[in-house]
This record gives structure tokens, sequence and C-alpha cells, in this order.
């Protein structure tokens, strides 16, 4: 940080501009802001941005469905944010990121919003598959139910791509340590998927189930988790006799990941070194 | 573990190498042994204990009881705290049963493994008196507590939405791990710091720490999920209790398909 960061403008889409290209000087500029005026592009951002994308994606369920994701969309966000907070903020301390507990919530709100951006720059996109869904034929509309979910599967995975690489370019340009950076970064997105994950399945219906009326929450929205659903569906789906190994499957992909985990360690350690 | 924290062989008999300090990132690497620039208070221990861990391990080092003892202090608000959600789950009883079992575990744990750490570090090369190596190991407990205290309010979402014991015993189990290994990388290094010159006997010495936790779990049971009494009346080795544990939720899981398919 030789030279001097250019000045912020307050005005909240030139902030969003600014954190859409990732320029390094005005964005350390930007989290070292400890007022709410810094925050309040971020919550713009991902309020509009979420909302015009949930509105697209329950537009293809009912209108009524669009205003409920709209809204349920960043609160899934800010929720999941809450409750990793704490976390996040011990684990930037602990993994050498060099933020304080404000900045990264700032920063993870920074990625949200940059996440946010292109999910609502893409919502016309989904919209428009929305408006073009055949009637009639019960095949078609499966069919083009399938490629609404895997197009809405490839925006989302493209933006969570996008917005924590230029999470990880925060990081290390704030930590300087590559290494850092990259345990933070996975440390933070462990966490945010494990709780994300719960929190959208408490927060269901998203996509919105044909054969179930439109509702804002499920009439039992706090009823089991998400990894037990997971754990029965599969259990369901393996042949009579199989779900005996299934604690063994687990045991044995738990090592995988530990070892993966090792390895990934090794080889992050080994590239922030050069 | 690291096993880093060897130092190199000296090339000549004087002078001796200085310890190395270890290859570790995060909270290791910033552990420079260094005094507090004013007396802190608590939230300035709390929050050195995540930046800045060499400033509390230099008092622990000079003997200072005050920030050894602010630790503690705040080892117990952590768990209470992270108990008591824990405690939710099951509500009643448990909301003030489970944060006690939960401090009196880990109180329990470090006294009964702070002989062995003392013993251990001596034969891995450290030169500390009973109360730095206690200081130490108040260190550990304390940033594995306050690691919980950061996974309390993903425990209060879970607790919320299942009510399955095994699933809940699980993720406390997965947190304690998390927060424990952070705990156990500050006192590798620490140890590494206060002249420690092989890691392994430290190393064998988590393990011991960490079965003697796990089984105070188990002995303290119910902490997850309800019991008739306040301490259990049989006594187990927590495996056992794991895997009875386990195949109680199994034969549970497979009474409700029967009963679903006779519905059926």
């Amino acid at each position: 940080m030789g030279s001097e960061p250019p000045a912020m403008t307050s005005f909240s889409a030139s902030r969003l501009m600014i954190l859409a290209r990732g320029e390094t000087p005005s964005l350390m500029s930007w989290l070292g802001e400890a007022s709410a005026r810094g925050l309040l592009p971020l919550v713009c951002g991902i309020v509009c941005g979420c909302g015009v994308y949930g509105a697209s994606i329950g537009l293809g369920r009912a209108p009524l469905m669009a205003v409920f994701v709209a809204v349920k969309m960043p609160l899934l966000i800010f929720l999941t944010l809450g409750v990793n907070g704490l976390i996040n903020g011990m684990f930037g301390s602990l993994l050498g990121s060099g933020m304080s507990f404000r900045q990264t919530m700032q920063a993870c709100l920074m990625s949200f919003a940059i996440f946010a951006l292109i999910v609502g720059s893409l919502s016309p996109l989904v919209a428009g598959m929305v408006l073009e869904r055949p009637d009639g034929d019960a095949s078609d509309v499966t069919r083009w139910y399938r490629w609404f979910l895997l197009t809405n599967t490839a925006v989302i995975a493209f933006a969570g791509i996008v917005a924590n690489h230029k999470l990880l370019r925060l990081i290390e340009s704030y930590s300087g340590s590559r290494g850092a950076a990259w345990r933070t970064l996975i440390a933070w997105l462990a966490g945010n998927l494990f709780v994300g994950a719960q929190l959208s399945f408490n927060l269901r219906p998203f996509f919105g189930n044909p054969s179930l009326p439109v509702a804002f929450l499920r009439p039992n929205p706090f009823d089991g988790t998400f990894y037990e659903s997971v754990w029965s569906m599969t259990l369901a789906d393996l042949p009579a006799g199989a779900g005996f190994f299934a604690p063994q499957v687990v045991l044995l992909g738990s090592l995988a990941a530990w070892f993966a985990a090792r390895v990934l360690g090794r080889i992050i350690n080994h590239f922030s070194k050069h | 573990m690291n096993s880093n924290a060897t130092p190199p062989a000296p090339a000549s008999p004087a002078p001796p190498a200085p310890p190395r300090p270890p290859a570790l990132p995060g909270a290791a690497a910033s552990l420079e042994l260094q005094p507090f620039d004013k007396p802190p208070g608590f939230l300035g221990v709390i929050e050195a204990l995540l930046k800045q861990p060499g400033r509390i391990l230099h008092e622990c080092r000079h003997g200072g009881m005050k920030v050894p003892g602010m630790l503690l202090l705040g080892t117990t608000l952590c768990l209470a705290v992270f108990g008591f959600l824990v405690g939710t789950f099951s509500g009643g009883m448990q909301c003030w049963a489970a944060p006690l079992k939960i401090i009196g575990g880990m109180a329990a744990a470090m006294l009964i493994c702070l002989p062995s750490l003392y013993i251990f570090s001596a034969l891995g090369g450290m030169e500390a008196r009973l109360a730095q190596v206690a200081g130490l190991l108040t260190t550990m407990v304390a940033l594995t507590a306050l690691l919980l205290l950061g996974f309390a309010p993903v425990v209060w979402v879970f607790s919320q939405s299942t009510e399955s014991v095994v699933f809940m015993g699980f993720l406390t189990l997965v947190f304690w791990m998390i927060s424990l290994v952070f705990g156990v990388r500050l006192l590798i290094s620490a140890a590494a710091r206060f002249g420690v010159t092989t890691a392994n006997y430290v190393v064998a010495w988590v393990v011991i720490f960490f079965v003697v936790s796990l089984q105070m779990s188990t002995s303290l049971r119910p902490i997850v999920g309800t019991a008739e009494t306040f301490l259990p009346a049989k006594k187990k080795f927590f495996m056992q209790h794991w895997l009875d544990e386990m195949d109680g939720a199994d034969a549970k899981d497979r009474g409700s398909k029967q009963t679903g398919a006779a519905k059926h």
C-alpha cells in the first residue's frame, strides 16, 4: 500500500462498480471505513441483486411466489452471515487474514454483493426462460423444468466462483500472504456453505414444488435438517441391505476428505512460498 | 500436527542454535513472546488470544496470575453460553445441566491431564514450572472455548431444527474437535517457544487429553438429550456409549419405517 488510495465515492452504484472491478486500493480503503456508510452500498446491492434474482426464480411457480423468494433470497444471505459472523471473525484472526470482526463481516458482505450483482444481472435471462415456459404437454414442461434448474445451478455456481475469487484477492491484499488468504477463504466458505444449506432448508421453498401450494414457508420449516434429509434420501436410494454399510462409507468418505484437505493444504503452502 | 518444531542440529558445539519457530500459520506465525503495552482488560485478553497469543504466553511465562485468571473466567463464560445453547436442544433441566456438565467436564479433564502435560513437556525438553504449564493449558482450553462460543449460533440453528440426538451429538463433537485443533496448534507452537525440542511428547499428550475429554462427555451424560437422572447410573466407555446410541437410532429408524409401511 505504497500510494494513497483513491477517495471513495459515497454513491452506492459507483461503489458497487468499484467492487465489481476489484480495484484493490479502493477496496482496502473501503474496508477501513468504520461507519454504516461503508455497509449501505453492500446491503443495497445484496437486497436488489438477490431480490431481483429471487423474483425471477419464484416467477417460475407463481407471481406471489416471486414476491416471497425476492424477500427470502437476501434474507438467507443476511441470516447466514449473522449466524456465522462470530466464528468467521475468529477464523479470520486465527488464520492470519489480519482483519477485525467488522472487516471480516464487511469482506464477506462484499463477496456476497458481487454474487448478488452477478445473479441480479443474469435475472433477465432467468425471467426470459420463465416467460418461455411451454404449456400443455407434460413432458415438455418437465424438460423445461430440468433446463430451468440446470441454468440456475450454473448461474449460482458461476456467481459463487467469481465472488470467492474476488474475496480471495481481497484477503490476499489485506494479509499479504497467499497461504493465509486461502486458509481463511476455505474456512469462511466451509462455514457459510454448511450453515447456508441448513438455512435454505429452513426457508424453503425457493423454486416451489408445482404440487404444493404457494407459501412463504413450509408448514414445518424447523422440522428436520438439510443433512438428515440428504442422509435419508441417500439411504432410500440404496439397494436393500446396503444401508448397513452407510456408516462405513461415511467414515471412509470423511477420511478421504481429511486426506484431500491435507493435500490441498500442502499444495497451498507450496504455492504460497513461491 | 507440526513436527517441524525440532531445532536444527548445531554445526559446532557453541554457541547453541536458538529454537526454530514452528512453521505454523496464523496464530503461531505471530507467536512472538512480548509483554502487553499496558495492563490488559478482560476484552483485551480475549482479543490477544485470537490475534497476539504471544502476549498471553509471555504473561504465563512470567508467572502472572491475572491473565490466566481472566482466561479461566472467559473459558467459563464461553462454555456456559455454548452449553446453554446445546441444552436448548432438549430444553427443561438441560438448559442449566448441559452448561454445568460441559464446564465441569472441561475442568476435570484439565485437572486430570495437567500432571501428564507437565511431565510430557519436560520429556520434550521444556523447562517450565507447573504454574507456567498450567498457564499454557489454560490458554489452549480458553482458545478452544472461545471458538466453541463462535460455533454456538450454528449449534442453536441446528438444535431448533432436528430431534435426532445422534445428529446433534455428532455436530457438537465435530465443532469441539475443530476448536480443539486450533487450541492444540497454539499449545504446540507455544511449547516450541518454551523450549520443547521434539513435539512428539506433546502430541502424545494431546491424544491423552482428547480421549479424557471424550470420556468425560460420556461419564457426565447426557449432555445432549435427556435422562431420568442428572448423572448416569451405568458406567460406560465412550466408544461403547456411541455405538449403543447409533444402534438405538438405527432401531428407531427401522421401527418408524415399519410403522409407516404398515400405515400404507
